[in-house]
């Protein structure tokens, strides 16, 4: 990822040359978070589309000595807890069922020594919905245990239960894969 | 335990990868993208909102300062309000019944006599009141000045015109012509008995006042009971409120009452209120949110640091000797490491768990009014709905935690409340008041056991009378 000045000058005088081009730097790793807090690719692009609006709205607020790509990943992170807040609120009776289907053949046999992002990020997406987003936060984002219980709004004790239910059922499903590894 | 530390790390490097730039995705944003001219603010928009609905709701203030009736809309009040006044202004209207009486007008006409006709021109020398004749209707009547010398012949002529007016008012339909009649008059026509309590005192006191039947019967109707229907918008917080738990499983419901505590019960509500005499009925929609805290001791994840010492032993020389004795200088040397590592233990987990629901009010009850106070005693069912849910509950194995949803939670329940309300008229339009409400759940919340909450609200509220 490349993001020199001149880039975020372009963005800032609203250039659509410079727009497109910071589009392209920070896809991929926008795409990687949003991948990990949505359940596909369309609902993903979505919501990456509306981090990068929401990117350029504020970046006359971005101060030049803070680290860019901290900026925009805590812009990311919040609004993937924002929508996730949103939907829990419109979805009032979100009923969790453990999804034991078995992932896509070509994923899961496609590599022998490592372990497909593709089936990684399905194992997260297994997980209960809360307790997902507190190991997307915790363990992948590097958030502490109080700033995801600011976010999501809930204990401390709170998260770290989910963390731990987290942990659990990805080492389960982590020996299960292995065990069925040709 | 350090495999699960290990998952984070498998993860984290696992799941990053390369996705290639979505044209697609870029052709949907770039429609959006600023590069012209900025949005204007969202609050223009809101105050926009705002001055429309201020604007809108102050063309339904009446301006209308000439209405004969009295402020109140409650009979009763109104009633007790004229009855004040117009004993205070009885000395004044036997003063200007005996005054006047000498320079007093008739109006006769050859044919028959009826009521005051308001196209009749009349000239008063004490007075100087005229009546004028609106545009498009004919004067019928003639204007006579009476020589009043003696009292007699006066009142024989009064006499004459009341049994003559009631014979003609049991025929006509006076209601229909008073709006007519006092429309088609100027404000000081009838100066001297222009005023409520004057010809009240009228009605009650002299029969000579039967010459002014539209001030009787705007008074008559006034006095009426007016069909009320008003709207009264309510907002309410408990000042105590508790969750009972039933019939379920004992360690569960045990558990559960320990660690759950309700701590608010609060609302907003829009009731249309329906009042016939003393009775008052209604129905409306409410908002209610119910929070509680929850504190469960469950299995935590918990972290320490584990101190391990590594102790080596180096020979640092072994060419000495002691008397023949070999001697041998060994240096100890301990390395310290510190290892970070994960362990269950219990833990309590707190919370909040907030149900919002939405009902359906229907209530009766009765209605008293003194002056410009008033009592209401309301007994309400609400059927509700809920619509939202957050927050945990403890799970059956009472070491996990469950999130709230409608395995747990029903999706209607019905509450009964009951209100004791005081308030006051500000003026014609809107009463504001306080009530104690008695809360009591009529239906269990919850489907595997039974949840009821009771408790008691205060709130206020102000009723708008159209």
């Amino acid at each position: 990822m490349n993001i020199d000045k001149s880039l975020i000058e372009s963005c800032l005088n609203k250039e659509r040359a410079g727009q497109n081009r910071m589009y392209k730097e920070l896809f991929s790793y926008l795409m990687n978070i949003c991948m990990r807090y949505k359940n596909d690719y369309d609902t993903a692009g979505a919501s990456l589309n509306a981090i990068y609006l929401k990117i350029l709205d504020n970046l006359p607020k971005f101060r030049k000595e803070d680290s860019f790509i901290a900026w925009i990943k805590r812009i990311a992170v919040n609004h993937l807890i924002d929508e996730y807040r949103k939907d829990k609120r419109i979805k009032k009776h979100t009923t969790y069922f453990e999804d034991n289907r078995v992932p896509e053949s070509k994923s899961f046999h496609s590599k022998e020594a490592e372990m497909e992002s593709e089936y990684l990020l399905e194992m997260i997406r297994e997980l209960p919905p809360t307790t997902q987003k507190v190991f997307n936060l915790y363990s992948i984002d590097g958030y502490r245990h109080k700033e995801i219980g600011a976010l999501l709004e809930m204990s401390e004790n709170t998260s770290k239960w989910h963390l731990r239910e987290a942990r659990i059922k990805l080492q389960a499903k982590v020996l299960v894969f292995n065990k069925t590894e040709p | 335990m350090s495999d699960l530390n290990n998952i984070d790390e498998l993860f984290r490097n696992g799941i990053e990868r390369e996705y290639p730039v979505d044209d697609g995705l870029w052709s949907a944003i770039e429609a959006q993208l600023p590069y012209t001219s900025t949005p204007k603010p969202w609050y223009f928009n809101l105050k926009s909102i705002v001055l429309a609905v201020v604007l809108i709701t102050c063309s339904f203030i009446p301006k209308d300062n000439n209405r004969v009736s009295q402020t109140n809309n409650n009979p009763e009040a109104r009633k007790n309000t004229l009855t004040a006044i117009l004993t205070s202004k009885s000395a004044q209207l036997t003063e200007i019944t005996n005054t006047s009486a000498k320079e007093l007008l008739l109006l006769t006409t050859p044919s028959k006599i009826n009521r005051p006709n308001p196209s009749a021109k009349v000239k008063s020398p004490t007075t100087k009141t005229k009546i004028t004749t609106p545009p498009g209707q004919t004067t019928n009547a003639s204007a006579t000045k009476v020589n009043y010398d003696s009292k007699p012949r006066i009142k024989d002529k009064l006499r004459t015109l009341t049994e003559q007016h009631e014979k003609i008012q049991t025929k006509e339909n006076l209601t229909a012509s008073t709006s007519k009649l006092i429309s088609m008059h100027k404000p000081d026509e009838f100066s001297l008995l222009s005023t409520i309590p004057i010809a009240e005192s009228f009605i009650t006191v002299s029969p000579k006042a039967i010459r002014y039947p539209m001030l009787v019967d705007c008074l008559i109707y006034d006095l009426k009971p007016s069909p009320s229907h008003s709207f009264e918008v309510e907002s309410f917080y408990s000042i105590s409120i508790n969750k009972s738990l039933n019939n379920g499983d004992y360690s569960l419901l045990n558990n559960k009452d320990n660690g759950e505590k309700a701590i608010d019960f609060k609302g907003t509500g829009l009731n249309y209120v329906k009042q016939k005499k003393l009775l008052v009925y209604g129905l409306g929609i409410q908002q209610s949110t119910y929070t509680e805290r929850y504190s469960y001791s469950v299995d935590l994840e918990k972290t320490r640091i584990n101190l391990t010492y590594d102790t080596t032993y180096k020979l640092v020389s072994g060419n000495f000797n002691s008397n023949g004795t070999p001697v041998f200088l060994i240096q100890q040397e301990v390395t310290e490491n510190a290892n970070e590592e994960t362990y269950a233990d219990k833990g309590e987990v707190i919370g909040r768990n907030t149900i919002k629901r939405v009902g359906v009010p229907l209530f009766i009850g009765a209605h008293k009014s003194y002056q410009n106070w008033m009592m209401q005693v309301r007994f309400s069912v609400i059927p509700q709905f809920i619509y939202n849910l957050s927050g945990n509950y403890l799970a059956n194995d009472l070491n996990s935690l469950t999130e709230l949803s409608e395995t747990e939670i029903k999706t209607w329940n019905l509450v009964n409340r009951s209100d004791l309300s005081l308030g006051y008229n500000v003026n014609e339009q809107f009463v504001v008041g306080a009530k104690y409400s008695v809360l009591n759940d009529l239906s269990s919340f919850t489907k595997t056991y039974d949840s009821k909450l009771s408790g008691q609200l205060i709130g206020v509220w102000i009723l708008w009378k159209p």
